[in-house]
């Protein structure tokens, strides 16, 4: 599985090596070790505009690109994110998939968001989801989770929260 | 039992309130008296006369059975004395979980191991009026029970747990219809309401939910937590005029919520019984609720305390609050059903608070260096932890979840090279398998017609070691399959032994050791009359056409400790000895695994013979209450979850006591 925070600019190399500061963001970005599973191959994906977090499935089935609406994420404050689930192998939006959530936790405080979001799908450009709201500074982790048929699996991105 | 609109004679004249319902001008919560000495009391219900019958799981010397009690009460209402008057349904149950009498005199009793709604006469005929399956008229995982009029006619109502909905059967035509299913997932009772309505308590939701007379789903009401009005795991109810009484298991109390107010909660009562043994009023976990008839006075069993606890009327609309052990908290460690140990971390669950904790056993005793998981529907949420299995020197989690009805698995990022430290971010919750969309009857191995199959619950797990590659084995607590899936979660099939694929009960599941010229295999901890334990064979680890892919091993079906018929617990391989918990018996038994001659000449044939067990009921060392889940560390060192004490035990090899961990009221008895 990989995390990562990255220019959506960034060649496929940084994709997986370091930690970069999108410029469209005010917020600390932070990026994990790479998971056993990680494909070091896997696309990535340009899409136009400001920044965008994406990260690798745990088992590789699919990239999901993160774009924060407004180009950053706020502190206590609503904001909305658009979610784009990328088959792997295809490189085109993800098909057949049952249902897509997504949501937000900090497992060291043990919560998530005080509030649930829903993902409505936009026709040709994946979802969108408002409502979303990081009530507090710290560790955060955006889940991404794809169900098709009986099975369920996850994309993780690892984000720290700043003041 | 019958729906009641009795009203208390003396106490709305005490109340001034004659014009008012008793159950709005007293309440039910004094304390009266205790029916000790049970074996494992289960279930209650009151019959037309007062005599309170109690469904028992059975002990070390008794199977289960349902009894009658014949109550006698002093002037000042106290209990004075209890009498057992008949006994039914001895040798034809193994886990009583409902209970409910006709006006004749018949006894209703659901098992939920077996699957089955029994009718126990008074001249001792044992009729099954339901079994396993998930058409009209069967159940998987039945529970509670409720007889009163519905449509005019006398009904019992079924709570049909394991496919999720509550079934009605005609006392008069035998006739059985299923409610409309609304939004249940595990209904564990249902009452009938005095207006003909039904409350049914959801233990994988944790919600209470209204149906109309019709079967209309009214409204779901109460949530998960400890708060007033929260439940947590409710396993019975029992409905007095109006109101309807929670044995608000997981929370160590009972409510009353009157359905039909937008502020459901009338009131609550019960204290936290902390102390080992604790009672007289204070509840440990009361596992069901019956109201007598007059509805002045309740029952409610506690399992692991062998008792019966009975509260009468009081005046007043509420209990006035014991301020001093009013706040419940959060629930105590109340480790399993099972537990697992992979390098130098070992894995335990409580049920109460829906999650998984991950311990490093370096030392001594376990630290406990992150709680995994929570109560919810998300993926790395559970519902009802009911299986873990820790791999890859505690990299890889897998969890079973009953209520979810889902595996899933987790990647620990554990660093047992780095000083011992607190690890609240350890996990990853990767993927999982969704066993709400797999339909069984499709599924290699079983003979089933499509649309027939019970549904999958999910129970033991363990991973296999094949020569293909890793093979997850679960325990279906639906139909006793047990279910091949690969590495990569996508269902193989299931495990057949010669042409039979329904294993039965399994609570527990370790893989076989390996020896030179044999593959993995499976052992499996089954509860069942031919005994408590059997064990598998993997000759591959895809099923092939043309043979069983599975087959049992020769001896395997052993009475281990010599207490068949009872419920089984965990099992695991301890070098090579193979131990099950017998939790009724408060016992550890043990079987050793040795090559055996085989006049066939059959290479690599293996047998068991009975070796010496250990434990008894007790807080001591080696004593247990309810043993369940078993795991072996890294180091040879045996975990016993001594479930009913609230604490885990640790043992060398030679089953000498080491060390404990858990609630420090259980563990105190093991550091003297």
């Amino acid at each position: 599985m990989a995390f990562d925070f990255i220019d959506r600019a960034a060649p496929a190399a940084a994709f997986v090596t370091a930690c970069v500061l999108a410029p469209a963001c005010g917020d600390s970005p932070q990026v994990s070790g790479e998971g056993p599973s990680m494909d070091l191959d896997a696309p990535t994906h340009s899409l136009p505009g400001g920044a965008s977090f994406e990260a690798l499935s745990a088992r590789g089935t699919f990239t999901v690109v993160l774009e924060p609406e407004g180009g950053g994420v706020p502190l206590n404050e609503p904001f909305a994110m658009r979610v784009h689930v990328i088959d792997t192998a295809t490189g085109e939006p993800l098909e057949g998939a049952d249902a897509v959530t997504l949501d937000a936790r900090m497992p060291i405080h043990g919560h998530g968001m005080l509030r649930d979001v829903e993902l409505v799908e936009s026709e040709g450009d994946g979802y969108r989801a408002e409502g979303l709201l990081l009530h507090m500074v710290g560790p955060w982790e955006f889940h991404v989770d794809v169900q098709r048929g009986p099975l369920l699996e996850r994309a993780q991105v690892e984000y720290e929260l700043t003041l | 039992m019958h729906p009641r609109t009795a009203l208390l004679a003396a106490l709305p004249l005490l109340c001034g309130a004659q014009d008012v319902p008793t159950e709005r001008t007293s309440h039910i919560g004094r304390y009266v008296g205790t029916i000790s000495g049970l074996a494992a009391p289960r279930a209650v219900t009151f019959d037309r006369e007062g005599r309170l019958w109690v469904a028992e799981g059975g002990d070390a010397a008794t199977s289960a059975r349902v009894r009658a009690f014949g109550l006698t009460f002093g002037e000042d209402g106290a209990l004075v004395s209890s009498a057992p008057l008949e006994a039914r349904g001895e040798g034809a149950l193994l886990s009583p979980a409902g209970l409910a009498v006709d006006t004749p005199g018949n006894v209703y009793v659901t098992d939920e191991a077996r699957h089955l709604v029994l009718r126990l006469s008074a001249d001792g005929a044992v009729e099954e009026l339901a079994r396993a399956g998930s058409a009209t008229g069967a159940v998987i995982q039945p529970a509670g029970l409720d007889i009163g009029v519905l449509d005019g006619a006398d009904a019992l109502v079924v709570s049909d747990a394991g496919n999720g909905r509550v079934q009605v059967m005609g006392l008069g035509d035998g006739a059985w219809r299923a409610l409309p299913r609304g939004p249940l997932v595990r209904p564990v009772d249902a009452g009938i309401m005095a207006d003909g309505s039904i409350v049914t308590a959801d233990a994988a939701r944790q919600r209470l939910d209204h149906f109309g007379p019709s079967g209309a789903h009214l409204r779901a009401f109460s949530d998960w937590g400890s708060f007033p009005s929260l439940v947590s795991t409710p396993l019975g109810l029992d409905a007095i005029g109006s109101l309807v009484l929670v044995a608000d298991t997981e929370n160590h109390r009972v409510q009353a919520f009157d359905p039909a107010k937008e502020l459901p909660l009338a009131y609550r009562f019960g204290v936290h019984a902390i102390l080992p043994g604790e009672g007289e009023g204070k509840l440990h976990y009361p596992r069901d609720l019956a109201a007598r008839h007059d509805g002045d006075l309740i029952a409610v069993p506690e399992p692991l305390d062998d008792r019966v606890q009975l509260f009468a009327r009081a005046p007043g609309a509420e209990p006035v609050e014991d301020t001093l052990r009013a706040s419940i908290g959060g629930p105590s460690a109340h480790f399993g059903p099972q537990a697992s140990a992979s390098g130098q971390f070992l894995v335990t669950c409580s049920p109460e608070s829906h999650k998984v904790q991950l311990h490093d056993v370096r030392f001594d005793d376990p630290v406990k260096i992150a709680d995994l998981f929570g109560y919810g529907t998300r993926l790395g949420m559970l519902r009802g932890p009911s299986g873990l299995w820790l791999d890859d020197g505690g990299e890889t989690l897998l969890v079973t979840d009953a209520g979810n009805r889902r595996l899933t698995r987790v990647r620990l990022e554990v660093k047992p090279d780095e000083p011992l430290a607190q690890m609240p971010d350890v996990a990853v919750y990767e993927d999982a398998l969704d066993f709400s969309r797999i339909d069984l009857s499709a599924l290699p191995g079983v003979n089933l017609a499509p649309g027939t199959a019970p549904p999958i619950i999910p129970g033991a797990v363990c991973r296999l070691t094949t020569p293909t590659g890793p093979v997850i084995v679960v325990a279906d607590r639906g139909s006793g399959a047990l279910l091949a899936v690969a590495d990569d979660l996508q269902p193989i099939g299931v495990l057949t032994a010669g042409d039979d694929w329904r294993f039965g009960a399994v609570t527990g599941l370790a893989p076989l050791p390996a020896t030179e010229g044999q593959e993995r295999g499976v052992a499996a901890a089954v509860d069942g009359a031919a005994g408590p334990v059997a064990l598998a064979y993997l000759p591959g680890a895809q099923p092939a056409a043309d043979e069983p892919a599975w087959r049992l091993l020769r001896g395997e079906a052993t009475d281990a400790d010599g207490l068949g018929g009872r419920r089984s617990g965990g099992i695991v391989f301890q070098g090579d000895s193979l131990l099950v918990t017998l939790p009724l018996a408060c016992r550890v038994g043990r079987l050793r695994l040795r090559a055996a001659e085989d006049p066939a000449g059959e290479a690599g044939r293996r047998e068991l013979v009975r070796a010496p067990g250990f434990g008894a009921e007790g807080l001591g060392r080696a004593e247990f209450l309810d043993p369940r889940g078993l795991a072996v560390l890294g180091d040879g060192r045996l975990v016993v979850i001594d479930h009913g004490n609230h604490r885990g035990q640790i043992f060398g090899a030679e089953g000498n006591f080491l060390a404990g961990f858990g609630s420090r009221f259980y563990t105190a008895q093991l550091r003297r």
